[in-house]
């Protein structure tokens, strides 16, 4: 028998009772129920020390019936007088108490979506570091025999996680349980519970502590002999090659391109007053420069890919994806002189191409952003999947930006033709010169700034247009629909164009001198 | 001992009791539970009755996280206190008359 299979049965046994008077004894029960535990009372004692809840029905009635009258108990020659209204907390209704209880429901609703989020994030962090701990732990198997050191480290590191874990755990659950009862107290318009409830620090958690101490001691010492093995040095917490910064000259002997792959490096393009192109970059036993028969050059080694990333932190530790990453600085100086095509393609890092004059520019990669700043050239081509694209004070024939998702600016641009396109980002015009402009985004509001451009052609789905574009509406053939609001009226007359599609978005656009 | 007799006498006790400050239901029931046998069926209908006849009035107060319900005497209550103990005294001289009588 528990508390709440006593009052269950109890409030089955009155039947009869109104609700009121039902739910005003079962309360009074609750609370000797409650007393009783207080007192320190085992649940075995308390309800064999009460009577059944049949029982008590029994009597109640009994009593009642007894009661019915209860002037019986005023004596004969008392005058009689009206019971004073009870001050129960039941009793009668209150405007304060309902405005309170509206009060309370408006921010309760709120607390327990916030409250809801902030436990799911709580249990996916949790989960984190469990499997975290776990994997490190897992991982160390691979690669402890021939490397005991690294292995150790990984132990260490794996145990102490799952110790902060444990520690996590005990530390937030009183928190999620007093805001818990913050939010109850909100929703029941600030008032208190009427259950008897936990104690925020109680329980068993003597065990808990001491796993979660046992733990991290014993993730801190392992991971201290392993950090002894390797000298102290982060470096090697992994197995990798040494690094060493290199530099390679190259001459271009006349070539009229000058294309580098560099899948896992991010590069900076800088022009240099030498008469060679210099590559400087973290050069090892796997990674090296390589010059095609194409007259290409490719870098080769410690790649990095989701398909090697098990197997490479199996056998060289997890770790080694970070010493890695802290490797992949890589300049490119390209001799002033030269003004032949370029062309850079990475895979996992950024390109910057920081000044210079070219024919056409290709610069290509996967997950990184793009830049090109005060670049002259014939054709601009800059194409991401995942990262921002970036063109600054350039001027170029032909500008192509693309993205998958990221977002496209280009400011103070000088072009012919400038085509933008996005999927999950925004696009940003700024002091640009364009003969046609085509922007075109999925979900993302395009916004111009003192756009300068004789055919502009807008496009998205989702997100705004607004801005400010240089000229006369006259001189413009409109054709603009949204369904949202369009300050722009359609014309059919005009030299230059402007077509603008949105499908939810409104449409701003002001024309001025 | 009379049912109707023990449940008056109940009815004083728990207002005496009160008399002496604001109590609660199981604290009640302990001080009661030393001077008369009771259940807590017993009681629940009696602080209800004397509530109704308006010689107690109950509040919430918290507790331990909790709404703990808690009874205070009126004046009606105070007054019935003593109307009982003056009948008793009453019934004391009644009760003396009686034993000096058979003892003649």
């Amino acid at each position: 028998m528990n508390k709440r299979k006593y009052l269950r049965r109890l409030r089955k046994a009155l039947p009869d009772l109104s609700v009121k008077e039902r739910e005003n004894l079962i309360e009074y029960y609750a609370e000797l129920i409650d007393d009783a535990y207080e007192l320190g009372k085992s649940p075995r004692e308390i309800f064999s020390e009460l009577e059944t809840p049949e029982e008590v029905a029994e009597n109640y009635r009994r009593e009642n019936r007894y009661s019915e009258p209860p002037i019986d108990d005023r004596r004969s020659d008392e005058p009689r007088r009206p019971a004073p209204p009870s001050p129960s907390r039941d009793s009668g209704f209150s405007p304060l108490r309902l405005l309170l209880r509206l009060i309370g429901f408006v921010l309760g609703v709120g607390l327990v979506i916030a409250g809801g989020a902030a436990c799911v994030a709580y249990f996916v962090a949790l989960l984190t570091i469990y499997a975290s701990g776990i994997f490190l732990i897992i991982m160390s198997f691979g690669v402890i025999s021939a490397h005991l050191s690294v292995g150790l480290i990984q132990i260490g590191a794996g145990v102490a996680c799952l110790g902060a874990g444990v520690l996590v755990n005990l530390l937030a659950a009183p928190l999620c349980r007093l805001y818990w009862r913050l939010t109850g107290w909100v929703i029941r318009g600030f008032r208190p519970s009427r259950m008897a409830r936990k104690p925020l620090f109680g329980g068993k958690k003597i065990a808990s502590c001491a796993a979660a101490v046992v733990l991290l001691a014993a993730g801190g010492l392992t991971g201290y002999f392993g950090f002894h093995g390797v000298g102290y040095d982060f470096r090697k917490i992994a197995v990798t090659d040494d690094f060493i910064q290199t530099t390679e000259t190259v001459s271009l002997d006349g070539s009229e391109l000058l294309s580098l792959n560099a899948p896992d490096l991010a590069i900076k393009v800088i022009p240099t007053e030498e008469p060679d192109v210099k590559f400087t970059y973290y050069a090892s036993s796997e990674r090296r420069l390589e010059r095609s028969e194409d007259g290409s050059f490719t870098v080769t080694g410690a790649a990095l890919s989701a398909k090697t990333f098990f197997s490479e932190s199996w056998n060289r530790g997890v770790a080694y994806w970070g010493i890695v990453t802290q490797y992949c600085d890589a300049t490119l100086e390209i001799p002033v002189a030269y003004n032949g095509n370029l062309n850079i393609v990475c895979r996992n890092g950024f390109i910057v191409l920081a000044g210079g004059e070219y024919g056409d520019v290709t610069l290509q990669t996967r997950n990184g952003y793009l830049r090109a700043e005060q670049v002259v050239c014939n054709k601009l081509t800059l194409t991401t999947h995942n990262g921002a694209v970036s063109v600054r004070d350039c001027t170029a024939n032909t500008v192509e930006a693309t993205s998958n998702n990221g977002l496209l600016e280009a400011i103070g641009l000088e072009s012919g033709t400038l085509t933008m396109q996005t999927g999950n980002g925004a696009i940003r015009l700024e002091r640009v010169t364009a003969d046609f402009t085509t922007t075109t985004a999925t979900n993302g509001a395009v916004e111009l700034d003192s756009l300068v451009s004789d055919h502009i052609r807008i496009e998205t789905k989702n997100g705004a247009v607004e801005g400010t574009i240089r000229g006369n509406v006259a001189d413009y053939k409109i054709d603009a629909s949204s369904y949202g609001k369009n300050n722009l009226q359609n014309k059919s007359d005009g030299e230059k164009e402007l077509y603008v599609r949105v499908k939810n978005g409104s449409v701003e656009i002001a024309f001025i001198e | 001992m009379d049912v109707q007799m023990k449940k008056g006498l109940l009815d004083v006790c728990v207002l005496a009791l009160l008399k002496k400050g604001d109590s609660y239901g199981s604290q009640l029931m302990i001080a009661l539970t030393d001077v008369i046998e009771v259940s807590e069926s017993t009681l629940y209908p009696i602080l209800k009755r004397l509530e109704q006849a308006g010689q107690l009035v109950t509040y919430s107060s918290e507790h331990n996280g909790r709404l703990r319900r808690y009874y205070r005497i009126t004046g009606s209550g105070i007054e019935r206190v003593n109307d009982f103990e003056r009948d008793w005294r009453e019934m004391e001289r009644i009760h003396a008359f009686i034993q000096g009588v058979r003892r003649r």
